[in-house]
């Protein structure tokens, strides 16, 4: 009996030893994320993954220059990493054409319950080949859904120096006209001229919405897409800016300005509005006291033709990054864990803004940071995974509101945003079309050296932009990059709910 | 009698500054301080408060004089390892360099050597043509050398048209010496060691200048075979943190990355990084630049 039992406890003593042996370590990945000036390892959240999900992260950087060839270079070359994260959709697809990505269908079934439901369809489309393999993961840019609040999208405008506005006894403007009269009046007073902007500024996107225009590049108009260039407005657009500068009531450096150059005029009270965004504000308020004043300045977000119209703003849905497995992985499974954990709704939270009473406050529904605790949540937002968009917009403004000046300036420049005609674009998704990405930029800086040229030297506008169409469709490939554009819209045309007139 | 004086007139005229002269050394003057005026901008920059920078006052010389800024880039952690990096990267490299190229040119500047034509050959043909960058990561990668320190050394390590520049300056060298060595029983490397360098101070030390600031400046190689943060050279980190202002929209003009932008590094910080990146090669430049102008003309002129 005694034999038994020193028998059956040898063998309990073995079998222990042995199952402690095979529990494993959690394997070390290694990452690659998109190029950054600091060092991902001395973040705090380098520490905060490490403690969240048990595995130890290497961190590499996708090359600064020809990022797509190095990458695809070293992959190629057999160089392991487990996974490729925020990288471009260019860069993904080519590694995937050339067959250096793994399938990640069994892989988000198996493990990523906390990923599949997060990106929406469109989203999913652009990480999908043609037979249903998913081959990457979107980052989606986030934006309010369905009967979310609006609130928060607003963030250019152009600036007013309510000091000099208040001397002269000028309100804020709401329309083109008023707008117009605005700059006049400074300039009749002062002999400055009243608006100025960097160089490159032939779109000011908070005076296209009077003409319905905006950021997109393409609008939807019905049962066809029609690209910035054949927009009905865009012709009433470049004279009104024509005539703002040959009045010089637009700065006359404005092609050849620097942003240091508009924030030198403006911040020294020699021009009375310049387009900047709400996080500028702390920037712009120090350079004024540096010149020994502190106005308020206020932001107006769009202008409208006619009053009592609401402005119109276009906001791009896109994917701005995706994230895949390449082949030469040795943890292509625990990579997808990983994944899975950091994009859970509370963890994603509590790396991207921190813990409630201690990063973060909710103030009258809203995310407001705790400084400077919230500073160490700076460059949170390059670890974060695929979680619900709804929930990153309203977490979102908590990095917003910087400051209190910065937060209050948020709030002024948002102000009305219930009553604004916000405009979802989704030509970003359209990105990974080779007709598109191969001639869109290329025409895109030919359509805005001309027409910059077209502000600064005057001339009939409905001629000029005659030759400019012919130039791009002789010289720009601009009819196949609009047929591939029709292609893809016969599929995405559901999804536009908006369409500008005709 | 006037024959000689004719002369001495022309030797005067040599020696004697003209108006001309005069003129036209005001005018390269001006035009080299006007050079230094964009450094001078940054200098300025970089020691001025954050307001005036903003608001463009700084032109020339700093307004609200302070040492903060440029205290804070060289306390960031990134600074200091790429600092490190470009550093060591520097002193090895260059100490190899030299090695290497010493002991090639010393050889090649002996007629006696078999083979030496072609081998003259075939480094001049390796001076025109080089592989590009696909095979030359294949070759790092293959010897396992890509992230660490010395895929940042051996790029440039071996620079052909400096070896020529050193074998010229060994063959200007008067043959009685060696052979006065070798009849004292030295055999090559102590003759190259104890004889040929000392009297090639000027041109080795030219060289080693040459590869120093090479190493210093370099920045493709940091690019195509480091992906750690720890071990990007100086040069990248600073391209990185300048061209970060230069913000990436999409094609709709929708900044990308509405997180970057509203995190920018502001400009004074910037110029600042500037400023602690260039500093060190600037203290060490007027020491070695006697041999500068020396260096590169002794191996042209033989005797």
């Amino acid at each position: 009996m005694k034999k038994l039992v020193s028998l059956f406890l040898a063998i309990a003593l073995v079998l222990s030893v042995c199952s402690f042996a095979v529990a494993e370590e959690k394997p070390t990945l290694k990452v690659m994320n998109m190029y950054q000036t600091y060092s991902f390892e001395d973040q705090p959240q380098h520490q905060q993954l490490i403690d969240m999900t048990g595995y130890n992260v290497e961190w590499y950087m996708t090359p600064s220059e020809n990022g797509t060839q190095m990458v695809m270079l070293q992959i190629a070359s057999g160089e392991q990493y487990d996974l490729l994260f925020h990288q471009t959709a260019d860069l993904i697809t080519q590694l995937y054409d050339a067959g250096l990505l793994l399938p990640l269908n069994d892989l988000l079934d198996q493990y990523g319950d906390n990923i599949k439901n997060n990106p929406s369809a469109a989203a999913w489309k652009t990480a999908t080949a043609e037979d249903g393999t998913i081959f990457a993961l979107p980052s989606e840019a986030f934006l309010p859904q369905g009967d979310a609040s609006r609130y928060g999208l607003q963030q250019y405008g152009i600036m007013f120096n309510m000091d000099l506005m208040n001397e002269l006894g000028l309100e804020l403007p709401s329309t083109i006209d008023e707008f117009y009269a605005v700059c006049k009046a400074y300039t009749e007073a002062t002999g400055n001229p009243a608006f100025t902007a960097g160089k490159g500024a032939w779109e000011i996107h908070s005076i296209m919405p009077a003409y319905g225009m905006g950021t997109a590049v393409w609008y939807a108009a019905g049962d066809k897409i029609v690209h910035r260039l054949n927009h009905p407005g865009l012709e009433a657009y470049v004279a009104f800016m024509q005539r703002l500068y040959a009045e010089g009531l637009l700065d006359p450096d404005m092609p050849i300005n620097s942003n240091a150059n508009a924030m030198e005029k403006f911040t020294t009270g020699k021009a009375l509005c310049m387009v900047s965004a709400f996080f500028n504000y702390d920037s712009v308020a120090s350079g004024f006291a540096a010149a020994g004043t502190n106005p308020e300045l206020l932001f107006v977000p769009g202008l409208t033709l006619e009053e009592g119209e609401t402005p119109i703003l276009y906001r791009a849905a896109s994917v701005s990054y995706h994230t895949a497995i390449p082949v030469t992985a040795e943890h292509p499974e625990d990579a997808m864990k990983w994944l899975n954990i950091i994009s859970q709704a509370d963890n994603n939270k509590a790396i991207y803004i921190g813990e409630e009473g201690v990063h973060y406050q909710i103030i009258d529904g809203g995310y407001w940071p705790i400084q400077p605790a919230f500073g160490e949540k700076l460059n949170a937002d390059k670890f974060v995974g695929f979680p619900s968009t709804a929930d990153m917009h309203s977490q979102w403004m908590a990095r917003a509101r910087k400051t209190e000046t910065i937060g209050a300036s948020f709030a002024q420049i948002n102000e009305g945003a219930e009553n604004f005609d916000i405009r979802y674009v989704y030509e970003g998704f359209a990105n990974g079309i080779p007709a598109v990405y191969e001639n869109q930029a290329a025409i895109d800086t030919f359509v805005g050296d001309e027409l910059l040229k077209l502000i600064v030297e005057g001339g009939d506008v409905a001629a000029a932009l005659e030759s400019i169409r012919e130039e791009a469709k002789s010289d720009y490939n601009f009819d196949e990059m609009q047929a591939a554009m029709d292609e893809w819209y016969v599929e995405y045309a559901s999804i536009y709910d908006w369409s500008i007139a005709e | 009698m006037k024959a000689a004086k004719e002369i001495k007139d022309k030797h005067n005229y040599l020696s004697k500054n003209t108006t001309f002269d005069y003129v036209n050394m005001f005018f390269l003057v001006i035009i080299g301080l006007v050079t230094l005026l964009p450094v001078l901008q940054v200098f300025s920059k970089a020691l001025s408060a954050e307001g005036p920078v903003v608001a463009g006052k700084v032109t020339f010389w700093p307004i609200g004089f302070q040492l903060d800024t440029v205290g804070y880039v060289i306390g960031k952690g990134e600074f200091q390892d790429a600092f490190l990096v470009s550093v060591v990267t520097t002193l090895i490299g260059t100490c190899c360099a030299m090695f290497i190229t010493v002991t090639a040119a010393y050889p090649l500047s002996k007629p006696a050597l078999v083979g030496r034509k072609p081998l003259l050959y075939l480094f001049a043909f390796c001076m025109l043509f080089g592989a590009g960058m696909v095979p030359n990561y294949i070759l790092y990668r293959s010897l396992g050398i890509t992230n660490t320190i010395w895929a940042l050394v051996f790029p440039g390590i071996f620079s052909v048209s400096n070896m020529f520049i050193v074998k010229n300056s060994f063959e200007a060298l008067p043959e009685s010496i060696e052979e006065a060595a070798l009849i004292d029983g030295a055999n090559n490397i102590t003759t190259m060691v104890r004889i040929i360098l000392p009297m090639s101070l000027p041109v080795l030390a030219t060289m080693t200048l040459f590869y120093a600031v090479g190493y210093w400046n370099n920045y493709m190689s940091g690019v195509l075979y480091i992906t750690r943060a720890n071990l990007r050279p100086l040069q990248q980190y600073l391209y990185g943190l300048v061209r970060e202002a230069m913000q990436e929209t999409d094609a709709a003009g929708n900044v990308k990355d509405i997180d970057a932008s509203m995190n920018l590094v502001g400009e004074s910080v910037r110029a600042a990084t500037i400023v602690a990146s260039t500093v060190p090669i600037l203290i060490v430049y007027p020491f070695l630049q006697k041999y500068f102008v020396k260096g590169i003309t002794i191996g042209s002129v033989k005797g």
